[in-house]
């Protein structure tokens, strides 16, 4: 079926969000002490559509750093499943709304659905923002994405100048805006206008480098010393996990005094060494080696495996927060280089 | 650049090096990228520049968990950087003859966060400097700076650029930059009223993701389990409970207190640009006022929190 693309004037958007947070909560990107995060939206307040990349990835609003599961006291547990309303996520960028497609396979297994995730995500609405200005550090189109990709997206929202252009991308994105009466039909011209923003998005990401064989040729290294090279500076934090929209590995802990108590889920990190230390001590991953090689197998190898996929949507947060440089596209890069040179030994 | 790449190689070959800790080219435009080098072959690729931001005596540390493998090691140190290897050799943690100290004259390093804020969510693919100030190009804009406004905080105050203890020092010495007092923003914050400091804090770490880069680039948090990561006990929470949050950094700083050489490197690290140095920075007046003691200046005095002396103030004792 083909479906409409609509157009809403820029100065139009406050009223428009209005009307979405009536069936939705409404969680946009904000600005708070210069740092911007996606939060909801307040009436009135103004949110920054216009930063390219925020900070913190969307992925806490559909799957919180800190999260309650339940409470309890004594014998009895209360439910803390979320409960409120549709939540509609604003402005996220492409990168980011592919990775709600990657954390979903996750979360919502063939056997095990999560319901904290699926309290959150059902019925959610994911407006993205198509990006004009890709950063240097942005590389969505080295994994099958791209400035102006909409995958994981309800509608494609396009800044062309004046204007922004709704696409319906889903069935649920298409209902949505049929149903809103200040959006207008978009026009040939509009529609071109986008299709320029981007055909000149794309060129300015240059060509990307093919990365068909990228987990053969690391399920080749495993062993490799390049392992030790790319780990020796690595400080071991989690400035790239929790910066990271893909990143999904959780700790339960209990909260409890007296009898009462939460018990709450929290983001972890591989990097850290407690992340598989075991009741006896005994670490599978005892040093900064083999936890990097665990994130990035994960990202580049196993989530292939089990998903299909690479694991990872080259939003460019972790080159630009690690504190010593580990940029994951050089690593991938090397990758190549390293099981090319090994070529002739295999 | 090929001085020090000449020195370096020299140096290796002289001292019997078997890594050299340095900073080279990173990826992004201002930013150095810390290399540990096993060759003297390999000196080509070390620079030494204002980019060069990370604290490297915090790979001292990684080299001392090897053992009985430790190297013979060089590091490339700016003034903070020896003051940190200093302090580590004090601790027990390396011994001074295994450790090179190389310095190089440190005119102020670029902070990523301060950079980052900057350029508010934009990002540069070149610079050029002239004289104080510096140019950042982007796609489709130019920003114009003074040098200064991208600089850490602790360069700004900074009292010692040069390494102070050293065994070979590469360059002419450089002057302090002077742009601020040493405690100057320490004590403006206290004339402000508790509530108000209150807030400041609670604003700042509320920021807080506990992704402990902050810790981990430090060169003094080396504790083998770091009291965070304990579970038995479990002494605090792990969620972004303000409360938590703030316990990790108040524990830190005491932790850090009379250690502490404010390189900056844990402002530096931080994601999210938490002024993480305010309350490291009071304590060390605290230190300095109470005990005259200044971390990582010479490897005979012992440390504030190590040493006993009976001429200390002890009015706060009742």
């Amino acid at each position: 079926m083909e479906m409409d693309t609509y157009k809403l004037q820029k100065g139009n958007l406050e009223r428009f969000l209005q009307k979405l947070g009536e069936k939705f909560v409404v969680h946009a990107p904000v600005e708070s002490d210069g740092v911007v995060a996606f939060s909801e939206l307040m009436p009135g307040q103004e949110s920054a559509l216009y930063f390219p990349r925020t900070h913190k990835p969307p992925k806490d609003v559909f799957y919180p750093q800190t999260e309650v599961m339940f409470h309890y006291e004594k014998d009895i547990t209360h439910s803390a499943e979320y409960k409120g309303k549709p939540i509609a996520l604003f402005g996220a960028r492409p990168c980011d709304a592919k990775s709600f497609v990657l954390l979903e396979r996750v979360f919502i297994d063939p056997k095990y659905e999560d319901p904290y995730w699926a309290a959150r995500r059902n019925n959610a609405l994911v407006f993205s923002l198509a990006c004009n200005d890709p950063l240097p550090s942005c590389f969505c189109n080295w994994l099958d994405g791209g400035p102006f990709s909409n995958t994981g997206s309800d509608v494609l929202v396009t800044d062309i100048g004046d204007a922004y252009l709704f696409e319906p991308i889903s069935e649920n994105g298409e209902s949505f805006l049929s149903s809103v009466d200040m959006l207008k039909k978009a026009t040939k011209k509009d529609i071109e206008k986008a299709q320029n923003a981007k055909e000149r998005a794309e060129l300015s990401m240059g060509e990307p480098p093919k990365l068909d064989s990228l987990k053969v040729s690391l399920d080749a290294l495993w062993d490799d010393p390049l392992w030790d090279k790319v780990s020796s500076k690595c400080l071991g934090c989690a400035a790239c996990t929790y910066s990271c929209p893909t990143c999904y590995c959780f700790d339960i802990q209990d909260e409890s005094r007296r009898g009462k108590g939460v018990r709450i889920r929290l983001w972890d990190s591989c990097m850290f060494p407690l992340f598989t230390k075991e009741g006896s001590g005994h670490n599978p991953r005892p040093t900064r080696k083999y936890r990097l090689r665990q994130r990035f197998m994960h990202k580049f190898s196993y989530f292939v495996e089990k998903q299909g996929e690479f694991g990872c949507v080259g939003c460019g947060r972790c080159v630009s927060f690690c504190p010593v440089n580990i940029d994951i596209r050089n690593f991938i890069i090397g990758v190549f280089q390293t099981a090319q040179g090994k070529g002739g030994e295999q | 650049m090929d001085k020090l790449v000449e020195k370096i190689k020299d140096i290796f070959a002289d001292e019997k090096l078997e890594l050299l800790i340095g900073y080279t080219k990173g990826t992004l435009p201002l930013r150095a990228t810390p290399i540990l080098i096993e060759s003297a072959d390999d000196a080509g690729k070390l620079i030494f520049d204002f980019t060069c931001q990370n604290n490297l005596a915090r790979y001292l540390v990684d080299e001392k968990k090897r053992g009985g493998d430790r190297r013979r090691v060089g590091i490339i140190a700016k003034g903070c950087d020896a003051r940190a290897v200093v302090q580590l050799v004090l601790e027990g943690q390396f011994e001074r003859e295994n450790v090179v100290i190389i310095g190089v004259p440190c005119r102020g390093v670029v902070d990523p966060g301060k950079l980052r804020k900057k350029l508010a969510g934009r990002e540069i693919v070149n610079f050029q400097v002239n004289g104080e100030k510096i140019t950042l190009f982007g796609n489709g804009f130019e920003l114009e700076l003074k040098r200064s406004e991208l600089l850490s905080d602790s360069c700004l105050a900074c009292r010692y650029p040069n390494a102070v203890q050293y065994n070979y020092f590469i360059g002419e010495p450089a002057e302090p930059l002077g742009v601020r007092d040493g405690y100057a923003s320490v004590d403006e914050f206290e004339q402000k009223s508790p509530d108000e400091r209150w807030a400041y804090f609670e604003k700042e770490y509320s920021k807080c993701i506990r992704c402990y880069a902050c810790r981990n680039a430090c060169p003094m948090c080396y504790c083998e389990e770091c009291f965070v990561d304990c579970s038995t006990p479990q002494w605090i929470g792990k969620g972004n409970d303000l409360s938590d949050t703030i316990i990790f950094h108040i524990v830190r700083v005491l932790h850090t207190a009379g250690r502490c050489v404010d390189c900056g490197a844990c402002a530096a690290a931080c994601p999210l640009n938490i002024d993480i140095r305010m309350l490291g920075k009071r304590v060390e007046k605290e230190v300095t006022e109470r005990f005259g003691f200044t971390a990582g200046l010479d490897f005979e005095t012992q440390p504030a929190m190590a040493a006993f002396n009976e001429n200390d103030k002890e009015e706060f004792i009742m």
